[in-house]
């Protein structure tokens, strides 16, 4: 009997093939993307599950109140970590961890590259976490000063093998520091990573000289800067509320009595950072809930319009099979088989698509990674759960797809589907699948258009003028980062060889103009406190202010309207020279240009007069509006060289850079971007969206037109007779075609007429957020309308031409 | 065998009643080779529905074997086709999708026949009807007569008691039909009850008796 079944199953499939194909391609399509969805949710959802010390581990919050608004930090004090375990029984361990970005190379070598995660921890750190040693004694490991850790890349990257204990590594030119150990990294979904890690002291010497002495003070007794993060492992069965509520009483022991009203330190859940922490200084960006769960959404949207046609589309094959089950049961087949024999059918459908399904994700996941900026991966077997529910819904589409058939098995007496009246005409509740066709298609067509108009706005926004010229500009940072640096005094030399640096660079030709500044224009600067006779303190006006070198307007190419630009030549610049641009005109009450010349301006603690107003330029992206700007020389809090390259020989004055650099600041990795790509990556979110709309769009368009092409065959099933009718009667195949065509399309434009005020309404939303918005482009309703129109009628169109081309002969006699 | 008592019919649409069959009170007997005639429209069809449980009346009494066909569940009647009823259609209704070979098997199937018996009735229908030479060929190879005969071995390879066959030869031309009738004469020799519909006055001339519906009313009821 089973035999019998599968024979009968697989010989349908069989000859109606071109059709299971699109039955089981568009289920299999529908599933990829929503496994594709729910794994990255999945993948969310499960930050930081790896740790062996997983449930105990906790991370010290810094909840800090001095300006009369509270807000959390994630790092805390340095000298609240080692008094911990003494002082709380609930602690079994603490490791304190500080990140910094810095240069790193093999003693002896030349070669010297920036890790941008070097982390100095406490030798406890292993105990904390439970990292996996491939090499070293994890006990011992971090014990002693100038010992390193590196994790596997690392040691790669390095020595470009893995077997390196006892190498000597050079970190920001000091050390050497002697490799003890060598980790596995951790995965991706860790909301932390580190690239090695070093004695938690002796992140001092990774200072230069001057700035020790300051540094050690912080680490020993600042307790008011939000320094280390700082992680606890709790004792087993141990309340973490206790130790809250037993911090104040800890504070005042120990605290600066100053501040014990605006601080408070509480413990949070390593499990939860990554989606509930509402931290200040996160080391990497967190996922945002409300976005994992419209992707869910999104996910079993597409699955359950994928799961819909696939009912759709197996109940128009089984129309043409109404008659057998009126056959089989008067040859005495129960209902118990008969609905045995079609749900075993349509499950063996989807779970062929299932399958499928499962084969695509694996092709698509490195694809749907890149545009999601991670690395997924799906193990079927260790991700049980997710398996689970996946294979759930091939379950649920199986079965109820087989229902269709199933129903007619029970519900009607053959001889209600031998008269042609009975079986054809309940074949289905159409007004059902035209609603899920016009849905599929607003959908659709909501994406189409949303995309357009994305597009639309990042096409507008790489054609507006910055203000500034870019072309061509590389910029190099001066340090590592490292928010130690905070804590250090000027450095007396650096102005000295920066100086010498660009002398030198000036007497190669291929190399353009060279300026320094403590920002880079397009990417914003921090808001001052402004004050000028005509504005006091009180009128607190704020405005951004940027440090830069003599040469930043001549090379940025920047106009003064007014006045002049800065020069080396007028020689009290650096010490009281201020440009303003156009916009900060207005705020300052100065009517004219001309009128701002020569008057006192106080930004922050610096006085001094404004001696030219120069036009506006873009201070960060086009989403923001422009703004009023105060530009002065302060050397002191330069942070970043802006070189212009002039030649097509790029990678040869790159060279020459890199090797001058070296001998300039051998303490840091020669490091460089474009401007031109880091502006870019001002629209980096605006991109992303583009891309999965796109994405999305496209899904949901094909998935639309296998839920069209399942409707017209199910109506030209039904209307076979009236098709050959109308031939022998004499119609013509393009009447035929338009005949069958008509209703579908009119399905399409009211799903148009739906979907572009909705998607016009959102996009609308989301354009409102830009200062520099394109005004909403109407064609682009018409051209995803357009689009969809085509892609139906090509869908209907063909179905319609081999209905209108069968024999009439045919379909008639088998009536 | 069977007894019909007031059997009626009706269709609905609207205020408006349609009736098919109007108190039909027939008795047919064990081994008797029964011919329905009458214009078309007329109910034929209606009451071979009735009789072969793939429809039920709207009023009346229908006792198969002495049993309460009108009382009967779904499961009850999926026994009766099993194991006494055969069916035989002017449109042949042979699944397309199985050969000849297995097309025959299924009632057999379903009745829970073991493999090796199976095979030998299969076999034995085959030689009975001359078809052995197309028992892999699937229907849309063979033309109607031999559909047909498909259809016939179909519906006797389980032994039934009852045959019904609704115009068996409407789509043959004569000299099929004439093969189909010779074999219902044969089957009829051996002691099956058949019933047959059919517009042919040749055909009729096969059966044992003779009913003719008009208007949903027995107009006449003879022995031939
Ligand atoms: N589902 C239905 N709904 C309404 N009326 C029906 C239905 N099925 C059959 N009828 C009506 O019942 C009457 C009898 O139909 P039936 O098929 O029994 O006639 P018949 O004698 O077999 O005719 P023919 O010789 O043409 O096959 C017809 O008038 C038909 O219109
Ligand atoms: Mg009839």
């Amino acid at each position: 009997m089973l035999i019998h079944y599968i024979k009968i199953a697989a010989r349908n499939l069989w000859k109606n093939r071109g059709y299971s194909f699109i039955t089981l391609s568009g289920l299999a399509v529908g599933m990829a993307c929503c496994f594709l969805l729910w794994l990255y949710v999945h993948h969310e959802r499960h930050y930081d599950d790896f740790h062996p010390t997983g449930e105990r581990l906790y991370r010290v919050d810094y909840h800090a109140d001095f300006s009369g608004s509270a807000f959390v930090l994630g790092r805390i004090p340095a000298p609240i970590a080692p008094l911990l375990p003494d002082n709380f029984q609930q602690i079994e361990q603490v490791a304190r961890l500080y990140p910094r970005s810095i240069s790193v190379r093999e003693a002896g070598s030349d070669k010297q590259f920036e890790l941008e995660n070097a982390m100095f921890a406490d030798s406890t750190v292993q105990a904390v976490f439970g990292l996996s040693f491939l090499q070293g004694n994890p006990a011992t490991a971090l014990n002693r000063p100038f010992s390193l850790v590196l994790t596997e890349e690392t040691a790669q990257r390095l020595f470009e093998t893995t077997d390196v204990l006892g190498r000597q590594v050079l970190l920001a030119n000091g050390g050497p520091y002697a490799v003890t150990g060598v980790v596995r990294g951790f995965p991706d979904n860790a909301h932390v990573h580190f690239d090695c890690l070093a004695p938690y002291r002796n992140m001092v010497d990774a200072e230069p000289p001057h700035a020790r002495e300051p540094l050690r003070n912080v680490l020993a007794s600042n307790w008011l800067a939000s320094h280390s993060y700082t992680y606890v492992l709790l004792k087993k069965g141990a309340d973490p509320e206790r130790v809250n509520a037993a911090f104040p009483d800890f504070l005042k022991r120990f605290g600066d009595k100053n501040f014990l009203e605006k601080q408070a330190f509480k413990l949070f859940p390593v499990r939860d950072i990554h989606l509930h922490s509402a931290s200040v200084g996160e080391p990497e960006p967190l996922a945002n809930p409300v976005y994992l769960r419209m992707f869910q959404i999104i996910g079993l949207l597409v699955l359950l319009i994928a799961c819909i046609n696939f009912v759709n589309l197996s109940t128009a094959t089984y129309l043409g099979r109404v008659r057998e089950v009126g056959v089989r049961k008067v040859m005495g087949a129960g209902q118990g088989s008969l609905i045995g024999q079609f749900l075993g059918e349509t499950l063996l459908l989807s779970f062929l698509a299932f399958l499928a399904a499962l084969v695509l994700v694996q092709a698509l996941l490195p694809y749907f990674g890149a545009m999601m900026d991670i690395s997924l991966a799906y193990k079927p077997w260790s991700n049980w759960p997710l398996t689970l529910l996946f294979v759930g819904t091939f379950l649920v589409a199986g079965l109820l797809a087989g229902s269709y058939p199933a129903f007619f098995a029970s519900r009607f007496r053959p001889a209600e589907i031998f008269s042609s009246k009975g079986g054809q005409a309940k074949g289905g509740s159409n007004w059902l699948r035209k609603t899920l066709i016009v849905t599929q298609f607003s959908v659709g067509i909501a994406l189409i258009s949303g995309t357009l108009i994305v597009l639309a706005q990042l096409n507008y926004w790489k054609n507006l003028p910055l203000g500034f010229d870019h072309a061509q500009v590389i910029s190099v940072p001066l340090s590592s980062a490292n928010i130690n640096s905070l804590f250090a005094p000027g450095d007396s030399t650096l102005r000295a060889r920066m100086n010498a640096f660009e002398e030198r660079l000036k007497q190669n030709p291929e190399v353009g103009e060279v300026t320094l500044s403590s920002g880079l224009p397009g990417f914003g600067a921090a808001r001052h406190p402004i004050r000028t006779d005509k504005i006091s303190t009180e009128d607190n006006v704020f405005l951004q202010a940027l440090s830069v070198d003599y040469d930043f307007a001549q090379t940025y190419r920047l106009k003064a309207i007014a006045g002049r630009t800065f020069g080396k030549e007028y020689g009290t610049d650096h010490i009281e020279g201020f440009l303003v641009n156009e916009l900060a005109l207005k705020i300052l009450k100065w009517n004219t240009p001309e009128e701002a010349l020569g008057k006192r301006l106080v930004r922050g603690g610096k006085e001094g007069k404004v001696v030219g107003v120069i036009e506006n330029f873009h201070t960060a992206g086009f989403q923001q509006a422009l703004e009023p700007l105060v530009l002065e020389v302060s050397p002191g809090t330069f942070t970043t060289f802006s070189i212009r390259l002039q030649s097509s020989r790029v990678p040869e004055t790159l060279q020459f850079l890199e090797k001058t650099w070296a001998e300039f600041f051998p303490e840091k990795a020669f490091e460089y971007e474009f401007l031109d790509e880091q502006l870019a990556g001002n629209y980096l979110e605006e991109r992303r969206l583009a891309r999965l709309g796109g994405n999305f769009a496209g899904v949901a368009i094909f998935l639309s037109c296998f839920g069209l092409f399942g409707l017209i065959s199910l109506s030209v099933r039904q209307r076979t007779k009236e098709i050959g009718i109308r031939k022998v009667l004499g119609a013509s195949v393009a009447g035929l075609v338009g005949l069958l065509s008509k209703d579908f399309l009119k399905l399409v434009l009211v799903a148009l007429l739906i979907a572009a005020p909705v998607a016009w309404y959102l996009m609308e939303q989301w354009l409102t957020d830009f200062a520099f918005r394109i005004s909403m482009p109407w064609w682009v309703f018409a051209v995803a309308g357009a689009a969809a129109v085509l892609v139906a009628f090509a869908t209907v169109g063909m179905q319609g031409v081999r209905a209108a081309l069968a024999d009439p002969v045919k379909s008639l006699r088998s009536e | 065998m069977i007894q019909l008592s007031n059997i009626e019919r009706y269709y609905k649409s609207g205020p408006l009643t349609t009736w098919v069959l109007r108190d039909i009170n027939l008795r047919i007997r064990e081994g008797e080779f029964v011919t329905v005639m009458g214009p078309s429209g007329s109910g034929k069809t209606t009451l071979m529905n009735l009789i072969g449980m793939l429809d039920e009346p709207d009023g009346g009494e229908y006792f198969f074997l002495n049993e309460p066909v009108h009382k009967f569940n779904e499961r009850k009647r999926t026994d009766l086709h099993k194991h006494y009823i055969g069916f035989v259609f002017q449109a042949y209704h042979l699944i397309d999708e199985l050969t000849v070979y297995e097309n025959i098997e299924t009632p057999l199937l379903y009745r829970g026949v073991k493999s090796a018996d199976r095979k030998a009735m299969v076999a034995e229908v085959l030689d009975r009807f001359n078809i052995v030479a197309k028992k892999d060929l699937f229907p849309g190879q063979l033309s109607g007569g031999q559909q047909q005969l498909v259809g016939v071995a179909r519906a006797i390879i389980g032994k039934p008691k009852l045959l019904l066959a609704d115009e068996p030869t409407g789509n043959l031309h004569s000299s099929q039909g004439e093969m189909i009738m010779n074999l219902f004469a044969q089957l009829h020799r051996e002691g099956m009850t058949i019933i047959q519909v059919t517009h042919n006055e040749n055909n009729a001339r096969y059966g044992t008796r003779l009913i003719e519906l008009r208007d949903g009313f027995v107009r006449e009821d003879r022995t031939v």
